[in-house]
C-alpha cells in the first residue's frame, strides 16, 4: 500500500502535486535533511516521529516530538483511520476518506501562518524604541508629596503657636509626657522639618517646640519669650542716662543668634562696643567712663574700687598704680611685712597659699579669715603666766568678761600678779605703798592693765583699729573698728584667678613689696598687656576683644519689656519658672 | 567644542561656546565673586543663609531658579524674546554657577528637613542638566558613527531578515543546536524587550561546535549558520548601542523636569518656613 502525503500551502487551498511525497513502507518524519518526509519548521523536532502503514490502519508513532489529535493532550502513537486528522507540530495531518488511484492520501497543511518578516522587523522597531515615563506625571506626584509632607503636615501638626490647643502634641507643658508620647513624637519630627541649622546646646532642651520662642506666624521672636526665662537680664546702661542703649526697646535677637551651631552665636565684635565707647559722652552726656578703642591700643589704665567706708562700704574709684587715695578697709596689714618672716619664706606660690584660697568657681579667692591664716601666729594670748587663756576673735564683746573671768579665777585662787612691795627702802615718813589689792580690787586692775595692753596694742590694736573707753563710759567699752576687705576691686570687669593659674602670683602682685596699698598690689594695665593684646591679636599675645573682661548686662539694672500687655509676651512658661510658681 | 574634523563646524557649533562662551565666563564671574565676598565675609557666628550676605546669596539663588525654570516653559514657545540657542547657553552655565551660590547660601551646613531638601533636589536638577549637557555634546557623533549611515527601521528590518535566515538555516541542524539557535532568536511575541546577545554568543559557539563532529551537518552549513548569526549580533549590537544613546539623551530629562517641579515646591516651602518661624 502506497501513502501519498500530499501539502498545500494553507488551510483550504490546493496541494501542489510537486512536493508529493510517497511512502511505500515505515517512514521517517522529522526536520532532518535525512528525513522521509521533511518537514521544514523549527517547531518540528529533528527526527520527529515514525509513519508506518499496518494493514489498513496508518500509525504515526512519536520519536522525538510528540503527536496530538483533535484533543490538547499529547500523545506517543495515533492512527489514521479515512477522515480521521491528527496535528504533528504546526502541521494537520488529515487522512482522506477515500483511496485515490490505489494509493492512502494524506494531507498536510501548515495550521501556524509563516513568520512574518516585517512583522518581526516592526517588534524590533518598538522593542528598540526608549519610552520616556510619564515626566507630567513624575513631576505632579513629586510635587505633591513633597507639598503634603513638608508643608500640609508641618503646619497641621507640627509644634505651632496652636499646636497645645489642635497640635498632637499633648495637652500642657509636661515633657515627659511630652517625649514618651508617640504623637508628640511626630510633632517633633515634623517640627524637625522645618528647623533651621543647629540649635544651641543651651537651649535645644526644647528646641522641637518651636512655638516656645516663635509665638506669631511671620514675626520675630520678641524678646518677651527670652525674658520669660532669662528674667532680671540687666541693661547695658542705665536708660534714663542713656536712651540709646535702652535695650527694652530693641530685640535680644540683635545680638543673640539661634540656629547657628552648637554654641548660641552672640555678637560681640570690638566695632559694635568701640562705635559707642570710642567717644561716650555724645551717647551720654554725664557719664565717667573713659574713652576706649582697643585693649591693645587705647585703653585707660584700670580703676580700682578702694573701701572709703567699711561700713557703708562706699567706695572710690582710683587708677591702679597711683598712691592716692588710701585704702579705708579698717584693718592694718601688709603683705611686705609678712612675706618678711621666716615662716612664710617659701619658694614660689607656696607663700601666698598660706592664706590664700581659691574660692569654688575660680574667680576669686575665698575670705582671709583669721581662724584658718593668722590664729597661727596671731595667738592672742594676754597673760603670759597662762598662754592657755585666748581672746575670743570676731566678738569684742566677749573680750571683757573673759579677761575677767580670767583674773576673778585668779583672784579665787589667791594669786597674785604685782611684784611684792618692799618696805625697807622706803623712806622714813614717806607713806607707805598700798597694800597689794586683793580681791574685786584686784580682778579690776588687772582686767583693765590687760585690756589695755592687749587690745589696744598686742592683740587686737595690732590689726584693727581700736578707740578706748570715753571717760564715763564702762572701762570694757573698748571698740574696734569695722573691717571690710571686697574679694573684687576691679569690679567693672570679669577676672578668673583660676583661668590664670599657669601663672605664678608673684607675675601679676608685687606683695613682698607691698606696704598695704592696694592701688600697689594689683596689676595694672601694662601687666595685662604682656599677655593679651586687642581684638586683632598680636604674635604670642591672646587676641582679646572687650568681651574677654567686660560683661554687656548690668544686673543691677533689670530690663522691663515695654508693654507687658503685649499678647506675644504670653506664652509658654519656663520649666523652672513652673516650679517656683507651684 | 565642536571638532576640527567635522566639515561644517560653523553649522554644527555647540551651544556651549555661543557668543565665544559668553555666559560661561559671566558665570565664572559670578561664582568668583560670590566665593571672594563668602571669604570676605565675617557674620556674627557660623556663616549661614540667615546673615546680610546669606540672604543675599538665596535671594539670588531664588531668581536664579525660577529663571531658569523659566527656560522650560520658554522652550517650548515659538517666538518670544531672545534667540532660543542664546537661551540654552545661559541656562547651563548659569545654572553651574547656581551650584557655587546655593552652596554659600547655606554655608556648608545641611540637615534632613525641607531646606536640606530643596539644596539636594536642585543639585539633582543641576546634575542631571549637566549631563544633559553633555549628552548633547557627545552622543550624536556616537550615534551617528554607530548607526554608519542606516536608519533605525532599516537596522531592524536587516536583524529581521538575519532572524529568519538563522531559523531557516538552523533547520538543517540536530535539536540542540537548533534549540540554541531558537532561543538566541526570541519568538516574536517577546520582541519587545531588548535580545540578549549573550544568546546569539552561546548559539555561535554551538554551532562551531558541530564543525568537527562526525555525521553532522555540512561545513558549509555549519559556516553559513555561523556567519548568519555573527552578522545578527553585530546588528543587534548596534541597535542596542543605539538605544542607549538615545535612552541617555531622553532619560536625564525624565530626572531634570520632575524634579525641577519638585525643586520649585520645596524652594517655595523653604522660603514660607523660614519667615513662617522668623
Amino acid at each position: 500500500m502506497t501513502t501519498r502525503f500530499r501539502f498545500a500551502a494553507r488551510p483550504g487551498a490546493a496541494p501542489d502535486p510537486r512536493q508529493d511525497v510517497l511512502a511505500e513502507g515505515a517512514m521517517r518524519i522529522g526536520r532532518a535533511p535525512a528525513s522521509g518526509l521533511r518537514l521544514p519548521s523549527p517547531d518540528i523536532r529533528f527526527e520527529h516521529a515514525v509513519f508506518r502503514p499496518a494493514g489498513g490502519k496508518l500509525v504515526l508513532e512519536a520519536i522525538g516530538g510528540a503527536l496530538s489529535g483533535d484533543g490538547p493532550a499529547a500523545s506517543r502513537r495515533a492512527e489514521l483511520a479515512p477522515g480521521d486528522t491528527v496535528r504533528v507540530g504546526p502541521y494537520l495531518f488529515s487522512r482522506a476518506a477515500d483511496a485515490a488511484h490505489g494509493d492512502e492520501v494524506v494531507l498536510i497543511t501548515p495550521v501556524v501562518a509563516p513568520p512574518d518578516e516585517s512583522a518581526i522587523a516592526a517588534a524590533y522597531r518598538a522593542a528598540f524604541d526608549v519610552r520616556l515615563p510619564n515626566v507630567r506625571l513624575l513631576a505632579f506626584a513629586l510635587s505633591c508629596v513633597i507639598a503634603i509632607l513638608f508643608l500640609a503636615l508641618p503646619l497641621g501638626f507640627g509644634p505651632g503657636p496652636d499646636a497645645r490647643s489642635g497640635g498632637l502634641a499633648p495637652q500642657g507643658n509636661d515633657r515627659s509626657l511630652a517625649e514618651t508620647h508617640p504623637a508628640a513624637a511626630a510633632t517633633t519630627f515634623l517640627g524637625a522639618l522645618w528647623t533651621v541649622g543647629t540649635m544651641s546646646t543651651v537651649h535645644g532642651a526644647f528646641g522641637d517646640d518651636c512655638a516656645f520662642c516663635h509665638r506669631q506666624p511671620f514675626a520675630h521672636v520678641p524678646s518677651s519669650a527670652c525674658l520669660a526665662c532669662h528674667r532680671g537680664t540687666g541693661q547695658h546702661a542705665d536708660p534714663v542716662r542713656a536712651p540709646g542703649a535702652d535695650l527694652a526697646s530693641q530685640r535680644c535677637e540683635t545680638c543673640h543668634r539661634e540656629h547657628k551651631g552648637l554654641k548660641l552665636a552672640t555678637r560681640d565684635t570690638e566695632a559694635d562696643c568701640v562705635r559707642c565707647h570710642r567717644d561716650l559722652k555724645t551717647v551720654a552726656p554725664d557719664t565717667r567712663l573713659r574713652a576706649v578703642r582697643d585693649f591693645g591700643i587705647d585703653h585707660p589704665q584700670f580703676a580700682a574700687s578702694l573701701v572709703q567706708d567699711a561700713v557703708l562700704r562706699t567706695t572710690l574709684r582710683a587708677d591702679v598704680g597711683t598712691r592716692e587715695p588710701p585704702d579705708k578697709s579698717g584693718l592694718r596689714f601688709t603683705h611686705a611685712k609678712h612675706l618678711a618672716l621666716d615662716k612664710l619664706r617659701k619658694p614660689g606660690d607656696a607663700a601666698c597659699a598660706t592664706c590664700h584660697t581659691l574660692a569654688p568657681g575660680g574667680v576669686t579667692f575665698k575670705p582671709v579669715g583669721f581662724d584658718a591664716a593668722c590664729a597661727n601666729c596671731h595667738t592672742l594670748q594676754f597673760e603670759p603666766l597662762h598662754p592657755e587663756w585666748r581672746l575670743p576673735h570676731g566678738h569684742p564683746e566677749e573680750v571683757g568678761s573673759r579677761i575677767a573671768g580670767y583674773y576673778a579665777r585668779a583672784a579665787l585662787a589667791g594669786e597674785t600678779f604685782a611684784a611684792p612691795s618692799s618696805d625697807l627702802f622706803a623712806k622714813p615718813g614717806a607713806p607707805l605703798p598700798p597694800p597689794s589689792p586683793s580681791g574685786l580690787a584686784l580682778v579690776s586692775a588687772e582686767t583693765a592693765a590687760a585690756m589695755m595692753s592687749s587690745i589696744a596694742r598686742s592683740a587686737c590694736g595690732q590689726c584693727h583699729s581700736v578707740s578706748q573707753p570715753a571717760a564715763g563710759d564702762k572701762p570694757d567699752a573698748w571698740k574696734v573698728a569695722p573691717v571690710f576687705v571686697p574679694d573684687r576691686y576691679l569690679l567693672r570687669a570679669t577676672f578668673s584667678h583660676a583661668s590664670h593659674a599657669t601663672t605664678p602670683c608673684a607675675a601679676c602682685h608685687a606683695a613682698r613689696d607691698s606696704d598695704g596699698g592696694v592701688l600697689a598690689l594689683l596689676p595694672g594695665i601694662l601687666t595685662c598687656r604682656q599677655c593679651h593684646a586687642g581684638e586683632a591679636g598680636a604674635p604670642q599675645r591672646v587676641a582679646s576683644p572687650c568681651a574677654t573682661c567686660h560683661v554687656f548686662h548690668d544686673k543691677t539694672l533689670p530690663i522691663v519689656p515695654p508693654n507687658p500687655a503685649d499678647p506675644t509676651v504670653s506664652g509658654p512658661v519656663h520649666p523652672v519658672a513652673r516650679l517656683e510658681t507651684k | 567644542m565642536s571638532s576640527a574634523g567635522q566639515p561644517s563646524a560653523s553649522m554644527h557649533r555647540s551651544f556651549l561656546s555661543f557668543r565665544g562662551g559668553l555666559y560661561g565666563k559671566l558665570a565664572a564671574a559670578i561664582s568668583t565673586l560670590a566665593i571672594l565676598l563668602y571669604w570676605l565675609d565675617r557674620p556674627d557666628g557660623p556663616p549661614n543663609g540667615g546673615t546680610l550676605l546669606g540672604y543675599t546669596y538665596g535671594t539670588i539663588g531664588l531668581g536664579l531658579i525660577v529663571w531658569l525654570a523659566w527656560f522650560g516653559i520658554r522652550r517650548r514657545r515659538y517666538g518670544g524674546t531672545g534667540n532660543l540657542e542664546n537661551l540654552l547657553s545661559a541656562h547651563v552655565y548659569f545654572g553651574t554657577a547656581l551650584v557655587v551660590v546655593a552652596t554659600l547660601h547655606t554655608g556648608f551646613h545641611l540637615h534632613w528637613n525641607v531646606h536640606g531638601l530643596a539644596y539636594v533636589l536642585m543639585v539633582a536638577v543641576i546634575g542631571s542638566g549637566i549631563f544633559g549637557a553633555y549628552a548633547f555634546w557627545r552622543i550624536p557623533k556616537l550615534m551617528t558613527a554607530n548607526r554608519a549611515g542606516e536608519t533605525l527601521g532599516k537596522l531592524s528590518a536587516t536583524l529581521a531578515s538575519l532572524d529568519l535566515r538563522c531559523q531557516n538555516l538552523a533547520l538543517s541542524f540536530p535539536d540542540e543546536i537548533a534549540g540554541a539557535v531558537a532561543r538566541c532568536l526570541a519568538p516574536p511575541q517577546a520582541r519587545r524587550a531588548v535580545p540578549d546577545r549573550r544568546l546569539t554568543l552561546c548559539a555561535i559557539a554551538r554551532v562551531e561546535q558541530q564543525l568537527g563532529q562526525l555525521g553532522s551537518a555540512s561545513p558549509a552549513d555549519v559556516l553559513a549558520l555561523v556567519q548568519a548569526l555573527t552578522r545578527r549580533l553585530a546588528v543587534l549590537d548596534r541597535l542596542v548601542r543605539d538605544r542607549r544613546y538615545r535612552a541617555l539623551m531622553l532619560l536625564w530629562r525624565a530626572v531634570h523636569v520632575p524634579v525641577t517641579l519638585g525643586l520649585l515646591v520645596a524652594l517655595a516651602i523653604h522660603v514660607f518656613a523660614v519667615f513662617y518661624n522668623w
